[in-house]
């Protein structure tokens, strides 16, 4: 078997990371524009970063272990070129749409998830409020066919790596609008604004990592529009800045939700898988019903980007 | 990177980003001002319901609202607002105020800084409202 040794790259990212929050806060301070900050905020989100990072050395061995196995299970060896690295960089950008929409859609991913949509605010900290517990999500099953088609797992995470750093600079509201041309198939942060607004219009779209391709082609891609400014945070908000309960607080949910009296094994099933919001008995809101209810109210934008199916 | 070098670019930067940031005023709580800003940010979380009273605390950091979904109360949260319903809590009176134990594990305590003849008056409201 081939060895290959690729550098963690966000971890040699981490200074630049924290060179980038500094000069978007000081833009901030200046310009009296481009975005909030605030202080309890940051810490959370920088605090869950680096919780973030910790899991990942605690529990990394886990996917690491199921993606050797398979690599020594798979005849295939696409080998090293860098049209290999390139062609896998984008392979693994299409699991990333899949399985950040799993993410939105299966409340066991979104368990892990939610705590990055958990601020209120939109800045390069809240690029950092990454979950604790993605790896027993056991969404590396996604990228299993990867491995077995012939990509080198030190080559799907190095290409991961690339597309998690890439995601960074899209979380700031201090950029507008790129040129049309790289907002045509790029994911951007207006693109990304769209994808962590809790308005009725933005939910449940913008999946994408670094081509906003995938959500044009699977029919989730919402402009943001000039007369719906996004306002970001969760459909019911958190009262806590601990990230402690930030982190657990949705497993907490499933846990409560699962094991209630009176419940059958399916409906105890459900409470774990359905996307977020199904309840057993319709006393709760997924987002197509908090969709429906909106254009109920507002009929005017039916039909309108992120209101096409209502 | 080693981690004896990422350990403290981690800690110097978070150290340097959240002293900056409370530095530039950003720590400023939210103020509950007025009656329209309380019933704008409840139905910012809440856009089906039917609001009737509201409560506000002297101090900006509270309210306390009457719906047709049941009691409710909006604070500040940082620079922002978040809401709880009042379903199933428990009202204690402390020094400063008021404590709400809502049940909830995203919100699990609230405190309210409550002039006395406010404490009464939420106390009593709160737990006519929560029945």
């Amino acid at each position: 078997m081939t060895e290959l040794h690729f550098p963690n790259v966000i971890d040699y990212a981490v200074p630049g990371f924290v060179a980038l929050i500094l000069l978007e806060l000081v833009w901030i301070f200046i310009k009296h524009r481009g975005g909030r900050y605030e202080t309890r905020d940051a810490l959370t989100s920088l605090l869950m970063g680096a919780g973030n990072v910790a899991a990942g050395i605690a529990f990394g061995f886990i996917a690491l272990g199921f993606f050797t196995l398979l690599w020594k299970i798979t005849p295939l060896d696409l080998g090293s070129s860098v049209l290999v690295i390139a062609i896998c960089f984008v392979l693994d950008d299409l699991r990333y749409y899949w399985v950040h929409r799993f993410g939105h859609r299966v409340r066991w991913v979104w368990a892990s998830h939610v705590n990055h949509h958990s601020s209120q605010h939109y800045n390069l900290t809240t690029a950092l409020r990454q979950t604790w517990t993605g790896t027993f999500t056991f969404m590396m099953i996604v990228r299993a066919p990867l491995v077995l088609i012939g990509f080198h797992p030190a080559i799907i995470l190095f290409s991961g790596g690339l597309n998690l750093v890439y995601q960074f600079w899209i979380h700031t509201e201090a950029i507008d609008k790129m040129p049309k041309w790289f907002e045509a198939v790029m994911n951007t942060p207006s693109h990304h604004r769209v994808h962590h607004g809790r308005n009725a219009r933005y939910l449940d779209a913008n999946y994408a990592g670094v081509f906003i391709v995938w959500d044009k082609m699977f029919g989730t891609f919402v402009p943001e529009l000039e007369e719906e400014k996004v306002d970001y945070g969760l459909v019911v908000n958190l009262g806590t800045f601990n990230p402690l309960r930030v982190a657990f607080h949705e497993w907490v949910g499933i846990f409560k939700d699962v094991t209630q009296s009176g419940l059958t094994l399916k409906q105890r099933f459900k409470y774990a898988v359905m996307p977020p919001g199904w309840s057993h008995d319709g006393s709760r809101q997924m987002s197509e019903g908090i969709k429906a209810d909106h254009v109920a109210k507002n009929p005017d934008v039916k039909g309108s980007p992120g209101f096409e199916r209502f | 990177m080693p981690l004896e070098l990422l350990l403290p670019i981690v800690v110097i930067g978070i150290t340097l980003i959240v002293l900056m940031t409370h530095l530039f005023g950003f720590s400023k709580k939210f103020d509950i001002s007025s009656d329209a800003i309380a019933r704008a940010r409840w139905s910012r979380e809440w856009e089906a319901d039917k609001i009737g009273d509201v409560v506000l605390c002297e101090n900006g950091t509270a309210a306390l609202l009457d719906t047709d979904q049941g009691a409710g109360v909006l604070w500040a949260f940082g620079a922002d607002t978040t809401t709880a319903r009042l379903d199933h809590v428990d009202v204690a009176r402390t020094k400063d105020g008021l404590k709400l134990k809502l049940h909830n594990f995203t919100a699990p305590v609230l405190h309210l800084t409550l002039s006395p003849t406010e404490a009464d008056l939420w106390q009593q409201k709160i737990e006519g409202l929560s029945k």
